[in-house]
Order: C-alpha cells, then structure tokens, then sequence
C-alpha cells in the first residue's frame, strides 16, 4: 500500500447494501480496488460476495428481487449511472465458478464475446479465438 | 462376520413392501398404456381392410358410404398447417416473456392463472368464441381460417407451459455467464436458451398437432363442411375434416359400411402419430447434441 493515493482508483465501494427483499444479502461494504491491483474477497458461502460482484457488473438488473443501495462507482461514474449498462458488462468481466462454458463449442464460447463487441466476419472471428485460445496456452490442445 | 451383515426380519419386511408398492406403481402406469393399445389394435383390425389408395385419395361417393375421403383428409392438413402457423409463434413468444422477461408481480400472475384457465375451457365454448370473433367480428367466415385460429387458440396453454417448461431447465447459470459479458436478454435467449430449449418447444408443437387434428365442436361451427364435392381454393372457403366426417359417417349417414369409420378414425390417428413421430426422432436428435 505504498503511496496509495497516488494511484487510480478504479473501483470506489461506499457504503454499499445488498438485498433480496426482505433479506439482506450484506450492508455497510466500504472498499477502493487501486488499478492493477489484485483484490481478493473471501467469506463463507452466502455472505455475500457473488452478490457484490453481480451489483459492480449491474445483473442486479435481471434480477427483480435484488435491490442495491450506497454508492459504487467504475472508473469514477456510479456504476448505476452508466447509461449502457451492456458496455459496462463488456468492460468488467465476470467469470462464474459454474459452468465453465456455455453449451456450445470451445470455438462458439470463445467467439461469443467476440461477436457481442462487433466483431465481424469469419477470418476476424477466427484470428481472434486463435489468439485468445493461444495465449490461454489452449490452441495447441484444441 | 457374514452374520452381521444377515438380513433381519425388519430388513425383509421393508424389502417385500417396498416391492409391493414398486408393483403398484408399475401396474398403475402400466394401466395407461392399456387403452392407447386396445383402441390401436380395434381401430386396425377393423380399419385397415378399408385402407387403400381409393379411400385414401378418391372423393367420397353416394351419399358418403362409398369412395374416399380425400377431402377430409386434404382438409385436416391445411387446418393444422394453417393452425401451427399462427400458434406456434405466439406460444413460443408467450413462453419466452413469461420464463424470461416476465417479473414476478400481480400482472404475471394474472396472466398466468388465464393462461391455466384457458386450458380449462371447455371445446364447445372455443367454439362460439371462434363463431364470434373469427367468423363474425373478423368477418373470415366460415373458413379454415376461422376454424384454424379457433383450434388454434385451444392447446396453446400447452404449448406455452410445455415450452417455458424447458426454457427453465436451462441452467440460470449459462444467463448468467452470457449476461456478465455484456449480451442483452435477447442475444442470452437466442444465442443460448432458445437452442438448448428446443426439445420443450417441440413436444409443445407434438400437443399442438395432437389436439388441432382431433378437434370436431369447434371446427364444425366455423369452417368444416358436412360434405362438399370439390377441394378448397384458399383458406377463406369451407372445407371437410377427418374429424367432422367421422362423427358424420358414424352418427350422420345410414348404411354406412360398418368398416368405414374404422378406417376414417385410422387415418386420422396415423396422421397424428406420423407427425408426432417426425418431432420425436427430431427431438431426440437434437438432445443427443445438447452439451450437458
């Protein structure tokens, strides 16, 4: 935590409260993640961690029950005042612990992504899943 | 050692009643099947020997007790062509907003407690319904519109639970991860749900056929002819049906061969189980590619 302040702040989390209904799922989350900082959250099951990462990512928006309040903000903007939140989700990448992929090919999951930011074209697709299925270190078992 | 593990007599007791209840349950399964071979087997013994290229494509002769029943025949398939045409989309896209859009609130659950009741009206009363809305309000008379949209109207409650059925088996998790990538409900829907749910959609499409091709009181209000000697040009004319002709041949008509409405009521199951087949091997061969 060397001269912390000096650093970006790229998450803000203030006083942050999450519930589903009448349940809280947790409240009074204060956190900054600085960038290019490794931020680990632990806790036992229900405390409330998928929760806090679906609320940065804003799927609290199809979920009707999940009600955010307090302040998180990306990059500076309240993450709630992102006006397209899709792009918010294409810049904050959540990896679910389960399923590892979707139901479709190795090439389909890695293309996905890739098709939903625009990308167009069948040699543009495929130089994209052979370069992220590279540097996975994945090409060559595939 | 081998004594310790001896069944004792309780152990025997639960064995032999669990067998029974095993029976029972068996038996009482069992028991369905039992009607579904029994009309099978009459409806061939007595039906087939009526079944030939004659009967299957010739118009029906001297007062409907000799000839063919092309036109009936001709007539069931277009109502249900024209029937699937116009329920399957809105069963499919009903389906999707309740499982996937609808909120949990007062309006959702009203929506569906009138899809369950819709289910729950009886044929006859579809039957007026069609008479006025299709026949008379929309003015398509009686066609094999009207009595398309008013079949139409009657299994779709089965459609729809059959298809939000297995779009909820597909794992939230796959939204979810399809979701935290920046996919809108629609892209998640179409590019994950809707291919991994396809086997509900078409056992919904298998009732749909089921139901629409045995129809006989709302057809008959709004679009099937007791008897017509010529095929129909568009589907705003009239037209005969397997269904109709078989309560008519049977109840209508005097000396009729007794083998006739046998053969009429084998046809008209074979389409059914023909086209329920089709969707079957499909169905299987799509699950065969489902990845998990």
């Amino acid at each position: 935590m060397v001269a912390s302040e000096t650093r970006t702040k790229v998450l803000e989390v203030d006083n942050l409260s999450i519930s589903y209904g009448a349940k809280t799922a947790m409240s009074g989350l204060n956190l900054d993640v600085y960038e290019n900082e490794l931020f680990g959250i632990i806790g036992p099951a229900n405390s409330g961690k998928t929760s806090f990462l679906r609320a940065i990512n804003r799927m609290d928006a199809f979920d009707t029950n999940m009600k955010v309040s307090g302040s998180l903000r990306f990059m500076g903007t309240e993450v709630s005042a992102w006006r397209n939140a899709y792009a918010l989700r294409r810049q904050i990448g959540v990896v679910f612990p389960l399923p590892v992929g979707l139901p479709m090919s190795i090439y389909d999951n890695v293309a996905f992504a890739a098709k939903l930011r625009g990308v167009k074209g069948k040699a543009a697709i495929d130089e994209v899943v052979e370069r992220c299925l590279t540097r996975a270190a994945l090409w060559d078992e595939v | 050692m081998t004594a310790r593990f001896a069944a004792t007599e309780l152990n025997l007791s639960n064995y032999r009643t669990e067998r029974r209840y095993r029976l029972m349950l068996f038996s009482m399964t069992a028991m369905l099947v039992l009607p579904v071979l029994i009309i099978l087997g009459i409806l061939v013994l007595k039906g087939a020997p009526m079944i030939s290229w004659e009967f299957l494509f010739e118009f029906p002769r001297r007062g409907m007790t000799e000839g063919g029943i092309y036109p009936a025949l001709l007539g069931t398939i277009f109502i249900v062509v024209v029937d699937l045409i116009f329920a399957m989309p809105i069963g499919v896209a009903a389906a999707i907003y309740l499982s996937e859009y609808a909120p949990d609130n007062w309006l959702t659950r009203t929506i569906n407690l009138a899809i369950i009741n819709l289910a729950g009206v009886p044929s006859i009363v579809h039957a007026l319904f069609g008479v006025g809305a299709f026949v008379i309000f929309f003015g398509f008379g009686t066609s094999i519109l009207a009595a398309a949209l008013t079949v139409a109207i009657m299994p779709l409650p089965l459609v729809i639970v059959a298809t939000r059925e297995s779009l909820q088996a597909v794992p939230q998790a796959f939204r979810e991860a399809c979701w935290s990538m920046g996919a809108s409900r629609w892209q998640t829907i179409f590019a994950v749900v809707l291919p991994n749910a396809i086997s509900g959609i078409l056992t919904g499409l298998i009732l749909e056929v089921s139901r629409t091709a045995g129809e006989t009181a709302p057809i008959m209000f709004t679009g099937a002819a007791f008897f017509l000697p010529f095929l129909p040009e568009s589907v705003f004319e009239q037209t005969m049906a397997l269904s109709l002709h078989l309560y008519v041949v049977s109840t209508q008509v005097p000396e009729v061969p007794e083998a006739l409405p046998y053969g009429v009521a084998l046809v008209l199951i074979g389409i059914v189980l023909i086209m329920n087949a089709i969707s079957i091997v499909f169905r299987s061969y799509l699950r065969g590619k489902k990845k998990w």
